[in-house]
């Protein structure tokens, strides 16, 4: 990837993700917009103890924008799931166990 | 210990995708078939190895990325992160939004947006050692433990890698986005 002139020009004061979910949330739950995107990937992976996956599904519940964000995730890692399987040769399971078979 | 006698039946349910990961590895069918003939050529060879009822399927994919990086020089190592630095986290996302027609989902709007040869396209421009952490993750649904297995890494090291390869794809989805004009330049 070659230099971005188009690159954000102050990306360090960008607003997060939360900060703009909580611009456009009229409510928060009770984490407020904590989640960061890191911890919404590891919700959506599943990398994340009862205690706080519970946590974060009740804001996202309450909190318009979170939502929004993490289903856009979810959505664009369908999306890469879908669009990237490949149909397998019929004929190359065969190949490759015969392969096998002649080394026995 | 696993018996090569039932070697076949035991791992052919799993070669469809590790076709389909070896295709966006490698970039090509061809190579592909080789890499998945020589990673079943590995693990018969070292099947009797293998712990009978641990995971098969994470072991088959741990044997296929290492023939992949063996044969193509792949970068195991961190590749230069500087270039992903500058990228905001929500790039794609902010875009898009604007754009979002009322009542469709986020999935189907992106579904129609891009087309199979644009992700595959975003897929394969990801540097190997991201592209490998988002195949596992998001194509063959690996947990951030299992892909630390697959890959031996630590899971820190996963969650970093997928957090920037899925960074990089989304920058690259929005670049085909604009280029057809799909959405606006931006202008703040």
């Amino acid at each position: 990837m070659s230099d971005d002139p188009r690159s954000e020009s102050q990306p360090a004061s960008e607003p997060s993700g939360a900060d703009r979910a909580a611009e456009r949330a009229s409510t928060s739950g009770s984490l407020g917009c904590q989640p960061s995107l890191e911890e919404l990937y590891r919700y959506m992976d599943g990398f994340l103890d009862d205690g706080r996956r519970e946590r974060i599904r009740s804001h996202l519940e309450a909190c318009g924008g979170c939502d929004e964000l993490y289903h856009f995730h979810t959505g664009l890692r369908h999306l890469v799931g879908r669009r990237c399987q490949a149909d397998l040769p019929p004929d190359l399971p065969q190949r490759v166990f015969k392969a096998i078979t002649d080394l026995r | 210990m696993a018996d090569q006698a039932t070697f076949v039946e035991d791992t052919e349910p799993f070669m469809r995708s590790l076709y389909s990961t070896a295709v966006r590895l490698t970039g090509n069918r061809t190579d592909a078939e080789d890499l998945v003939q020589e990673t079943y050529l590995r693990a018969y060879r070292s099947y009797g190895s293998f712990q009978a009822g641990t995971n098969l399927r994470a072991w088959l994919f741990r044997i296929l990325t290492n023939a992949h990086i063996n044969r193509y020089r792949a970068k195991k190592r961190r590749p230069d992160e500087t270039e992903l630095d500058d990228i905001e986290d929500l790039y794609l996302y902010r875009r898009l939004r604007d754009e979002t027609r009322y009542g469709q989902s986020a999935e189907d709007q992106l579904m129609e947006l891009f087309s199979e040869a644009e992700v595959v396209s975003a897929v394969e421009a990801l540097p190997d050692a991201y592209r490998m952490a988002v195949l596992l993750a998001d194509v063959e649904g690996f947990s951030y433990k299992e892909i630390a297995e697959i890959l031996e890494i630590p899971v820190g090291t996963v969650m970093s890698r997928l957090h920037r390869g899925r960074k990089a794809l989304q920058k690259e989805l929005y670049e085909f986005a604009e280029a057809r004009g799909l959405v606006s330049a931006p202008s703040d």
